[in-house]
């Protein structure tokens, strides 16, 4: 079945600020700062316990962001390989990845992974309204069916994993470059615990438990 | 009106957010030193003779406001237990819900804040005692990041630090292998649960913890340490929260620390009596009595001081403690 370029119940004006390149700014500004709260909440705690300086703290988020921002347009890019290839639909790309960084609207609030306890479970529940929003822009943009969005999106999703299983290895290692860069560590940084023995109050007289 | 309502409900609801993310915030920054600790003191000092003990430190439920503070229910039950324990080195100056041992009130920037709330909830007549629960609140967060995989880890190292220079204040001998029971009222059992594992790897002791009433979640400290005795009122509702909301602690997932530490019998409950969580008729209470003519609170007493007697010196790590006589 062949769809039409795009939406036609969409309105001439919005469409065509949706293809402006302000838009196409607009929505890559809006993955960036999702990215960011969103490397607050997950890196951030990371990067702490790995007793990173200040500078080097701002720079790892920083750097967390862009990377966020590149693997959602690659994201993006595989969801319209995939949709086209599917169901034969012709949008722009530039008109398609507008529409679906609409879905990284609720990770701006990705900081309250940070909350003690629930911010796992919240941070959860908003990864799961990013994905459904996703499903509705494609929907929206390409009048496609709520089962054929899902399918859709399982393919790009898929095309994606594949592509990063191909491209894995120079992947880590500029991920690996990347990550020494901003954090001055000559591996990507791990959560790790503190030492058991607290030190300066081990006894000095060694002592069976 | 709504309207008003609204707005301030969602300005409380943000505040709240922000305190929350402080909390461990304020872990991570410490840790990462970008922060300092005021409260903690150089580490091997003894200010006090060396005592044999044996050492109890008592971690107070979320009502505490410092180190320094505690209420006469609390100072009556730690009398009664000395009395029953020849030698017992009682620690009660470590504030649970502090990472550096700050009290509410020595806190730089909002302790003139916690200091007047402190008045307030212990004025009766006051119309905004009510308010003075912010203190159980803010407490309490310092309790969920405890419990808390990512931050407690840290929160705890700290505490634990902060407990040993107690122990140390308190006349412990490094390296004497004198065993230390840790006492955690409510969420006070959550923080001792927590350090025990950096207290038993550091001391190289026997630890043990025991819960009185206490809320906590699964931890690794159950591995190292001796055992755990949960103490409990058969009408205190708050205790059963720690079952319900650490789903580490469900018996769906019997190969987490707290299941594998129940497998092996370093778990035990023993039910006091009809005790509540808090207040009237809770553990504290010396007018309440059980119908062996005893008060709640001797009973509190006596059960905490037949298993502090049971960790004897040289007691072995993985010691059992004595069978309860029920399950929470």
């Amino acid at each position: 079945m062949k769809h039409g370029p795009y939406n036609e119940r969409m309105p001439i004006e919005l469409l065509n600020w949706l293809l402006s390149p302000e838009a196409v700014s607009a929505a890559a500004l809006l993955i960036f700062m999702a990215g960011l709260s969103d490397g607050i909440g997950s890196q951030g705690v990371t990067l702490l316990i790995n007793r990173i300086t200040p500078l080097r703290f701002v720079l790892g988020l920083l750097a967390s962001a862009a990377l966020f921002l590149v693997s959602a347009a690659l994201w993006v890019a595989a969801l319209w390989l995939s949709v086209r290839t599917l169901y034969g639909v012709s949008v722009p790309l530039a008109l398609f990845f507008v529409a679906v960084s609409a879905a990284y609207g609720p990770l701006l609030l990705g900081a309250l992974r940070l909350l003690p306890l629930i911010g796992t479970p919240i941070w959860v529940l908003l990864r799961l309204w990013s994905f459904g929003a996703a499903l509705a822009s494609i929907q929206a943009v390409t009048g496609l069916g709520f089962w054929q969005a899902a399918l859709g999106a399982l393919g790009g999703t898929l095309l994606l994993a594949g592509a990063s299983w191909l491209l894995s290895e120079p992947a880590a290692a500029v991920g690996g470059r990347l990550w020494a860069l901003v954090t001055g560590r000559p591996r990507p940084l791990e959560r790790s615990a503190p030492p058991l023995v607290i030190p300066g109050y081990e006894p000095a007289i060694e002592v069976e438990p | 009106m709504i309207g008003v309502v609204l707005w301030v409900a969602a300005i409380l609801c943000a505040l709240l957010i922000v305190a929350a993310i402080a909390v461990p915030l304020a872990a991570l920054a410490w840790w990462a030193g970008w922060i300092s600790a005021p409260g903690v003191a150089a580490p091997l000092v003894n200010s006090e003779p060396p005592r044999p003990g044996p050492f109890l430190v008592y971690l107070s439920g979320v009502g505490d406001i410092s180190g320094e503070y505690s209420t006469r229910y609390e100072d009556a039950m730690l009398d009664a237990l000395v009395e029953r324990v020849p030698g017992l080195q009682v620690v009660t100056d470590v504030f649970a819900y502090s990472w550096a041992n700050v009290g509410l009130t020595s806190e730089g920037d909002l302790g003139w804040f916690w200091a007047w709330l402190n008045a307030v909830r212990l004025n009766k007549r006051s119309p905004l005692r009510k308010v003075g629960k912010l203190i159980n609140l803010r407490n309490v967060l310092h309790i969920a990041v405890s419990a808390d995989n990512r931050y407690g880890p840290i929160y705890n190292y700290g505490v634990a630090e902060m407990i040993i220079q107690g122990l140390l204040r308190h006349g412990y001998r490094l390296g004497s292998g004198t065993p230390v029971t840790l006492l955690g009222y409510s969420g006070g059992a959550q923080i001792a649960v927590g350090t025990a594992g950096y207290i038993q790897a550091t001391l190289r002791t026997p630890v043990q913890v025991i819960s009185l009433g206490g809320i906590f979640n699964s931890n690794s400290s159950l591995e190292r340490i001796s055992s755990l005795v949960h103490l409990y009122g058969s009408r205190d509702r708050g205790q059963r929260l720690g079952q319900l909301i650490f789903p580490a602690r469900w018996p769906l997932f019997p190969a987490t620390h707290w299941g594998r530490a129940l497998a092996v019998g370093k778990v035990s409950f023993h039910c006091l009596g009809p005790m509540v969580h808090s207040g009237r008729g809770s553990y504290l209470d010396d007018n309440e009595r059980l119908e062996d003519g005893r008060s709640f609170m001797a009973a509190t007493a006596d059960a905490v001081a037949e298993h502090v007697l049971h960790l004897g010196p040289g007691a072995p790590a993985g010691v059992v403690a004595p069978t309860g006589q029920g399950r929470a």
